[in-house]
């Protein structure tokens, strides 16, 4: 009577087995590789002049302030330069990812 | 005791014929496992490549990007450094001017005598108002410069400091 049991359940083990399905394992994206060191740059703040201020003094502010505009801007610059590089790189992703399951179905 | 061996030998039986019977779609099943593997393992050759290709992209804007920023501090040292020079350059400059518009007004002084003795509608008279003139506005450019040259140590009005909000507060 055991080795009966023993083989329905066996049997039974395998009718459930059918019902294992096989799934495919899409990949993560990875991440857009921008160095932190450039993430953490930060746009000067433009500066004041102290009370008694002379316009030599505004001038030489102008030239600062002028200059870390430029660098601000430069910065922007790069930092959409780099998203829009990983942007194309997801796209790509995206897009070999679309192709797959089209052919996986 | 029969009974439980023919349970047996149908259970077998239906193993080894499930077994069978099943092959054809275990077939199927192992067949797309194997593409999804292929395709899994091509996938993941693809994402390495894009992935390298975007590190390879990355290094260069950060190399492009780091460039442009030594470049633009070096610009902003040597705008300062000159703006520096010139301040320091201009009392020598206001000196020179201040010098050049007393040897005018002194050149002026002797051209009005020289215009009151002559006569009045003479051709020599006319000349000195001429050249009179041309110094009177080469005067008044000098002049303008040094006020240019010198407004650069006045203090800015209290008013513009405060409404363009350009002090520290």
């Amino acid at each position: 009577m055991r080795i009966v049991q023993l083989a329905r359940l066996v049997a039974l083990t395998s009718v459930l087995s059918a019902c294992q399905t096989t799934a495919f394992k899409v990949m993560e994206a990875d991440p857009c590789p921008v160095p932190a060191q450039q993430l953490a740059l930060q746009c000067s703040l433009a500066q004041s002049l102290q009370e008694g201020a002379t316009y030599d003094d505004l001038v030489a502010l102008a030239v600062e302030d002028a200059a870390n505009l430029r660098r601000c801007s430069e910065q922007a610059r790069f930092l959409r330069s780099a998203i829009e590089a990983c942007n194309v790189s997801i796209e790509k992703h995206n897009a070999k990812i679309r192709e797959i399951n089209a052919r996986v179905n | 005791m029969l009974r439980n061996l023919f349970l047996v030998v149908a259970l077998v039986a239906g193993a080894i014929i499930g077994y069978f019977v099943g092959s054809f779609s275990g077939g199927e099943a192992k067949q797309a496992l194997k593409m999804e593997q292929r395709l899994s393992a091509e996938a993941k050759v693809q994402n390495e490549l894009a992935q390298k290709s975007l590190q390879e992209k990355m290094a260069a804007l950060v190399t492009e990007h780091t460039g442009k920023l030594d470049a633009l501090s070096r610009e902003k040292t040597e705008a300062l450094a000159q703006f520096e020079t010139e301040r320091k350059a201009r009392t020598a400059a206001i000196q020179q001017a201040n010098t050049a518009k007393v040897t005018l007004d002194k050149r002026l002084g002797e051209l009005d005598k020289a215009r009151r003795a002559a006569d009045p509608g003479s051709a020599d008279r006319k000349n000195i108002e001429a050249e009179m003139g041309r110094l009177a506005s080469e005067n008044a450019a000098l002049q303008k410069r040094v006020s240019g040259l010198e407004c650069g140590r006045v203090p800015l009005p209290k008013e513009t400091l405060d409404k363009f909000s350009l002090k520290v507060s």
